[in-house]
């Protein structure tokens, strides 16, 4: 336990000391603490991006998809979210060229640049926000969970340190800390990930073999539509496009586009971003998949916390803690951006529409506090598996493309169509 | 989704060809070099939906069914085809770039 914890607690360490470093030379102003001063290169925006969008749902989530539904779940996320990162260049290189011009910092802004016009402005701010939360939540879930099956502390507990240190961060070096964390979260995430498959497939006598004793006991975890029927044709290519659909919706991506350096940081990480989805996406589900052979009986929630407990099982103490530090830095990637993203969107979005002046830094810290503690607080309840919660998100914010995509595109776009068509899509998303 | 998505575009674009905007411009331009590379897209994304394997578990190679192969193929595929769609373009007549390079240097 002691061996476990004190990884833990190095790990995490570790991360505020990175917050300290990136603390110094970013500039008091709002680009600074939330774009970075725009000076994103290539390599770094590649792992921020990934490190931000893989998140507890990654690692949690696909692993109890893997549980429950089996390999097909995998390439409707490693083809879908890779076929996804089209949309930085088809929508990332414009809207970067355009925020650098005209000075946006946060999305709703930009849209409010292209198209001069209020209410939709304050709709897509509305839409943003209270479709980001629930995802925002689900990274304290994962959190609690995984501390929970390691070092066997309350739910509540592990849900709150983990947030409380990804906030301490954010608020020592807003997106420089953000995006040096993410570096070393998602370099971190790939190698732990894979010493986790590796571990485990080693303690069931072998990947092939663990993998032919499933496919006895468990045959539909092999095949479409997967288990329990989950993914029938029509679903299957619904989360085909959602994907495309709804990831460059996310906040906390969009506003990534606009701290890139330069066009060619978004177009090196279109390239990378498909053999980051097909490798690392594939570790937790096949982790799932195998899981079935140990722990047959798992039902609802219990399935997301699948892998913490393969790992508590099958793994050497030590391997276990540095294991649940991967998935630490996969939720903690994305809470620290969802908290930057939305507390820029609440102060500099919302003083434009209440004709007031952007407050300063000092009160956009405060900001992310209070949005952590929404998010913990909606965390303490878990009211549906991962996979469901988000799923709902991002249907949410899917319906924020079109609009984008003719901002970007189509001159004859106007601001009321635009206004219709969103009000229209949360009417059926809510109905 | 789906459906969502396709109201959600429809209303979209028939309430804007009704009452178009006037006076605002868009933030990029569509190229026909974009077009052709929206196709490739296009077609790669249909592939992505292989229902002609569907309910199909056997075989396995090393311990995984024949079509999640299919998928990492068509994962490095759309790597290869962004590489390509990112590549610098010269201009015809242009020299290679490291020839050009070497022109600069002796100037």
């Amino acid at each position: 336990m002691t061996v476990r914890l004190l990884i833990i607690a190095g790990y995490l360490l570790a991360l505020l000391a990175l917050g300290l470093l990136a603390r110094r030379g970013t500039p008091p102003t709002h680009e600074g603490f939330f774009l970075a001063n725009r000076t994103i290169g290539p390599i770094l925006m590649f792992l921020t991006m990934a490190a931000t969008n893989f998140s507890a749902f990654t690692v949690f989530g696909f692993s109890g998809a893997g549980y429950r539904i089996g390999y097909a779940y995998y390439p409707i996320m490693a083809f879908g979210t890779g076929f996804m990162a089209l949309t930085f260049i088809l929508i990332g290189v414009p809207v970067w060229q355009a925020a650098k011009k005209l000075g946006a910092v946060t999305p709703p802004e930009l849209i409010r640049l292209r198209f001069n016009n209020a209410p939709l402005h304050a709709v897509y701010l509305v839409v943003m926000v209270v479709f980001t939360l629930p995802y925002l939540a689900i990274q304290p879930m994962g959190a609690g969970y995984a501390l929970k099956g390691l070092l066997d502390i309350p739910y509540v507990w592990g849900a709150t340190v983990v947030t409380a240190v990804g906030v301490g961060y954010v608020l020592l070096g807003g997106m420089k800390a953000d995006v040096w964390t993410d570096a070393l979260q998602g370099v971190v995430m790939l190698v732990v990930m894979l010493a986790v498959l590796l571990g485990i497939a080693a303690a069931l006598g072998g990947f092939a073999s663990a993998n032919r004793h499933v496919l006895e006991r468990f045959p539909d975890l092999f095949s479409r539509p997967g288990g329990g029927n989950a993914l029938p044709m029509s679903i299957w290519f619904s989360y085909m496009a959602l994907w495309f659909l709804c990831d460059p919706m996310f906040p906390q991506l969009f506003q990534r586009f606009l701290a890139a350096r330069d066009a060619r940081s978004l177009r090196v990480t279109a390239a990378l971003y498909p053999l980051a989805t097909g490798g690392l996406f594939f570790i937790p589900v096949a982790v799932g998949v195998m899981g079935r052979l140990i722990l047959p009986d798992l039902a609802g929630n219990q399935t997301d916390q699948v892998l913490p407990m393969v790992v508590a099982r099958l793994l050497p103490p030590w391997l276990g803690a540095v294991a649940m530090a991967g998935g630490l830095a996969a939720l903690m990637s994305t809470m620290d951006s969802q908290l930057l993203t939305l507390s820029s969107m609440v102060v500099r979005d919302g003083a434009t529409l209440a004709r007031t002046s952007p407050v300063s830094n000092r009160r956009s810290r405060v900001v992310v506090v209070l949005l952590a503690a929404v998010g913990l607080v909606l965390a303490l309840r878990p009211w549906a598996p991962i996979l469901e919660i988000a799923t709902e998100a991002f249907t949410g914010l899917a319906v924020l493309f079109p609009v984008t995509l003719a901002a970007v595109y189509w001159r004859k776009a106007s601001a009321g169509a635009g206004l219709a068509s969103i009000l229209v899509g949360e009417a059926l998303v809510v109905l | 989704m789906i459906p969502v998505a396709v109201v959600t575009t429809l209303v979209l674009v028939v309430g804007s060809l009704i009452a178009p905007a006037r006076g605002l411009e868009p933030l990029a331009r569509t190229t026909a070099r974009g077009w052709r590379w929206a196709a490739f897209f296009a077609l790669l994304f249909l592939l992505g939906n292989d229902f002609w394997a569907w309910r199909q578990a056997t075989p396995l190679w090393s311990g995984l069914p024949f079509w999640l192969w299919y998928y990492v193929a068509l994962i490095l595929l759309l790597f290869g085809l962004v590489v390509l769609l990112i590549r610098p373009r010269r201009q015809s007549g242009e020299p290679p770039p490291s020839s050009n390079s070497r022109s600069r240097k002796a100037t």
